[in-house]
């Protein structure tokens, strides 16, 4: 078996001797070294053998020293296969460039692929490699791989750990990202808690500070809910009435009944798209991720026009895109007209909205009743919600610089 | 011819006597038959005739005819030659 795919390696021709004494070719043959196989002896006067391709020639040359007519009866094996194309010469420049092509495309980056990511997006992590220099076109064994890869990571905070492998044309991006740290309140940022809505206090838990306001009282938006300002109370049958403040960062939760009233409004008459039947398209070739435009320089004469992009990208059997685009880009005209509004339908829409905002607003408070009341005017359809809630209506404040002298008084 | 004849006849008792390979010593040809499917002879003199059914070789001295069925000369160079095929008798003259 070995052999035999040596001979098809090597190739091998198939002579046809005639003569008076053809055994003496094979003794000849034998005693030059030339190898022979597979002796058919036809006749006593003619014999087919088989000899390598480089035995061929010293075996006819042989053959006429002893008298006999060495003709070629057949050719095979590698050689004699590739010597087909030798004169196709179309063939072997394409051949060439094929064989260049892969050789040079070979060095530049057709793929990135990104693994490890939740919450940062690939295209976010594309972009900034991209920005590194490294994207879809780059030359390979001119990028360094860890200094892209920690300049990228600098520029990316939501990632701990980032390593970019370069496996011949793709390029594989692992990441790691952070661990989001938990919000951490300083406390030596001294303030107040104050009303952030008017309402009437339904509960009041004041962790630090001091409480200014009682359930059931009426606040107002601005007022000082719990006070960072502590008074320390004198001892007992001290002549002092106290023995002065003490400024504490407030915290605590203050939780009322509020009433909030919001307003949306949207016009009747709105402006909508008609298409003129104008169109015109454009094409473009992305090429390792370089834009080739097709158009030039030439503008869109339309004054107002919708542009859709329909792009075909080169993609592989297995899935794999290839940085081979095709785009066109079609560029439809269009007219502005106005057109009424269903005012059922721009109802519905405005009070949606605002009933979002107003959950947006309460945030984890709930919504005890809501109603809307609708107006047209001035071609103008107003909606206004009013709505009865029970929210957290405490916000910090921080206190200015300036107080901080008040601390130092108290503990004296 | 008559010299060398005499100066190989010599060179063969030499080995004998001396208990020598006379493969080695006379270059007297070497013939091993592996079951009776290979015949591989060493320091032949070339092939006289070749056959399906026969082929017979010069050792120098002696012709070694090879009888049998399908026989082929599966290789050859100038000191060994190994043939093949149903091998019934092995003849020499």
């Amino acid at each position: 078996m070995l052999k035999r795919l040596i001979n098809v390696l090597r190739g091998s021709v198939r002579l046809e001797v005639t003569g008076a004494f053809p055994e003496r070719l094979l003794n000849l043959c034998a005693q030059k070294g030339i190898q022979f196989w597979n002796v058919e002896w036809l006749e006593p006067t003619r014999l087919r053998l088989t000899v390598t391709r480089q035995g061929s020639g010293p075996a006819r040359r042989l053959g006429e020293k002893v008298q006999c007519t060495v003709t070629p009866e057949g050719r095979s094996g590698v050689p004699f296969f590739l010597a087909r194309f030798r004169r196709r010469y179309a063939l072997l420049v394409g051949l060439a460039l094929s064989l260049t092509a892969v050789c040079v495309l070979s060095q530049f980056i057709l793929t990135v692929e990104v693994e490890g990511n939740q919450s940062v997006t690939t295209a976010e992590i594309l972009t900034e490699l991209r920005r590194q220099g490294l994207g879809v076109g780059a030359y390979g064994p001119g990028l360094d791989a860890d200094e892209v890869g920690r300049r990228a990571l600098m520029n990316l905070p939501g990632l701990s750990w980032l390593s970019v492998n370069l496996h011949g044309t793709r390029a594989e991006v692992l990441v790691r990202e952070a661990v989001e740290t938990p919000e951490s309140v300083d406390g030596t940022e001294l303030g107040d808690i104050v009303a952030r809505a008017s309402g009437i206090i339904t509960g009041i838990d004041a962790l630090s500070g001091e409480a200014r306001f009682a359930v059931g009282d009426t606040v107002v938006e601005g007022d000082v809910l719990i006070s960072g300002s502590v008074i320390l109370d004198a001892p007992m049958y001290s002549e002092r009435e106290n023995l002065g403040t003490m400024e504490v960062r407030a915290q605590g939760q203050v939780y009322a009944r509020t009433w909030r009233t919001l307003t949306a409004a949207l016009p009747l008459e709105a402006p909508v798209k008609a298409y003129t039947g104008e169109e015109h398209s454009r094409w473009a070739l992305t090429l390792f991720g370089r834009r080739i435009d097709f158009f030039g320089k030439s503008g869109i004469s339309f004054p107002e026009y919708d542009k859709i992009s329909r792009t075909w990208t080169l993609t592989l059997p297995g899935g794999r895109e290839m940085p081979l685009a095709l785009t066109r880009e079609t560029c439809r005209a269009y007219t502005l007209e106005s057109a009424p509004v269903e005012t059922e339908a721009a109802r519905a829409l405005l009070e949606e909205e605002l009933l979002a905002a107003l959950r947006e607003s309460v945030g984890e408070g709930e919504i005890l009743n809501a109603s809307f009341a609708a107006a047209e005017r001035d071609g103008l359809l107003t909606v206004t919600l009013q709505a009865e809630c029970t929210e957290e209506i405490g916000r910090f404040v921080p206190r200015e610089h300036a107080d901080f002298t008040q601390e130092n008084e108290a503990d004296s | 011819m008559d010299r060398s004849g005499k100066k190989e006849g010599l060179l063969e008792k030499t080995a004998e006597v001396f208990d020598l390979p006379g493969d080695v010593v006379a270059g007297l040809p070497r013939i091993e038959l592996t079951g009776s499917r290979e015949l591989r002879m060493e320091n032949h003199k070339g092939i006289l005739s070749y056959g399906d059914d026969e082929i017979h070789i010069s050792g120098g001295k002696l012709v070694v005819k090879v009888r049998g069925a399908g026989l082929e000369l599966k290789s050859m160079n100038a000191s060994q030659l190994l043939i093949t095929g149903a091998i019934r008798a092995v003849e020499l003259e």
